[in-house]
């Protein structure tokens, strides 16, 4: 382990000691927090249980396909929207603005819409999620250096070539960075909703 | 020595876009290059010496004229024989120095066995043989150009097409890779189409030099430098060298008053 990662490791335990002592010793009221070593049985007894085995599965099923939705929608409605200028700057405000519509209010809607099953909870996730791959990719794809377009125009580039070979590699760290945020967000989107 | 490029009556507008005016950027412009010449571009700031750079390769349509190289017309599409530095590091930061050099060979499905010959003694020729395994990030800002014209080289351009490629470095880096530039010219035969604003750039390194006047840009005057094909940047101290780069800004300066009372 790097030095970094021993410090992190040590503010971790150093915090949940110091937890664990303020829950223990009636600093923190039992009834707000109880200790992370009860914490830690509870977690141990639940897991146990066939029942909650089973629901963190489906949980972590449907955070998956709100995963796998948000990230194939988003990378696709992005290289579009690159394409439409027009519709891209028409839609600019409305993507800036996105995260400030509470998602979670839609939960009753998709409900009617799908009924009482796994779907309303993906679409919340999905809904959460992708935007942020669309807004990452849009960003990925514009910082592409013009220098780069043109030498893939001097090396006259089959659009195949230039799509794997230039725009892959030059937009990974924004399609990498919205798929991150789309991991986290679909987590809150399916186990918030 | 046979016409490698010719350029007639080319002009480039440039469409206007929502409220923006239409922009005429460049000609009616003529030109002719022989094959195996050195010949630079000079001219004020947003003369049009890129636009003229960018129709020569066919990276954009002219609105009117037309252009041949080697006797057949430049359609849309950068022709068979060209290559093209820009001034921008367009080094590819995700690939190492050989795979950066041997990028288009590999596009373009070329033998292995011939990939590893031609990027080798490129890298030898460029002087980064020993950076083979680097990443750009590793390297200074001359041997990123470097590297990408090693990149532009490994494909035996018949000719290179230059947009300003020192305009990132200081004066004595310039002056090296000036010497640089010109070995490679001697030894590949290439002809060469440099744009660039420094006069003494042009002066050091070309056969002929056109001065192009402000926006829309023509020619109006066409230096010979007569030096011989054997030079180098020692030649700055000569005489004849001053007076070629006083020609040069008297024809200039005119022009650069006007472009800058135009970009005002």
């Amino acid at each position: 382990m790097t030095r970094a990662g021993l410090i992190r490791l040590a503010l971790i335990l150093g915090a949940l000691a110091l937890l664990e002592w303020a829950c223990r010793y009636g600093f923190v009221s039992r009834e707000a927090v109880i200790p992370p070593t009860v914490m830690l049985q509870g977690a141990w007894r639940a897991l146990a249980s066939e029942e909650t085995r089973g629901e963190i599965l489906w949980t972590l099923q449907n955070v998956a396909l709100s995963l796998v939705l948000s990230l194939i929608v988003g990378t696709a409605a992005g290289l579009l929207l690159h394409k439409a200028t027009r519709l891209r700057r028409a839609l600019d405000p409305l993507l800036a603005s996105y995260y400030a519509v509470p998602t979670f209010v839609f939960y009753p809607l998709f409900i009617v819409l799908f009924g009482l099953n796994r779907w309303p909870l993906i679409a919340i996730g999905f809904l959460f999620a992708v935007v942020a791959v669309l807004i990452n990719t849009l960003d990925g794809l514009a910082r592409i250096p013009r220098a780069f377009v043109r030498t893939a125009a001097v090396m006259r580039l089959t659009p195949a070539q230039y799509g794997v070979h230039i725009i892959l590699p030059a937009a990974a760290p924004w399609l990498f960075t919205g798929a991150k945020f789309a991991v986290s967000y679909s987590f809150i989107g399916v186990i918030a909703g | 020595m046979t016409e490698h490029l010719r350029v007639e009556g080319v002009t480039r507008v440039y469409p206007g876009v929502d409220r923006h005016a239409a922009v005429h950027a460049l000609g009616p412009m003529d030109l002719a290059l022989k094959q195996g010449e050195f010949f630079s571009v000079v001219g004020p700031s947003g003369c049009g010496k890129s636009t003229l750079l960018d129709v020569v390769a066919g990276l954009a349509k002219p609105t009117a004229g037309t252009i041949h190289f080697e006797g057949k017309p430049v359609a849309g599409e950068v022709p068979d024989g060209v290559g093209v530095v820009f001034q921008e590091d367009a080094s590819f930061p995700w690939l190492t120095v050989y795979d950066n050099a041997a990028f288009a060979l590999r596009r373009a499905g070329v033998a292995d066995a011939e990939v590893r010959e031609r990027v080798t003694s490129t890298l030898a020729f460029t002087g980064l043989s020993s950076f083979a395994q680097a990443y750009p990030a590793q390297l200074s800002g001359g041997m990123r150009q470097r590297l990408c014209i090693a990149r532009t080289l490994v494909m035996r351009p018949r000719m290179l097409l230059l947009d300003e490629p020192f305009g990132a470095l200081d004066q004595q880096t310039r002056l090296l890779m000036g010497d640089e530039l010109l070995k490679l010219w001697r030894e590949t035969g290439a002809t060469i189409l440099l744009i660039t604003h420094s006069l003494d750039e042009a002066a050091l390194l070309s056969d002929r030099i056109g001065v192009m006047s402000a926006r829309p840009g023509v020619f109006i005057d066409l230096v010979e430098t007569g030096w011989a094909r054997e030079r180098d940047s020692r030649i700055v101290s000569q005489a004849a060298f001053g007076e070629v780069t006083g020609r040069l800004w008297s024809a200039l300066r005119d022009q650069s008053i006007k472009a800058l009372a135009m970009a005002s």
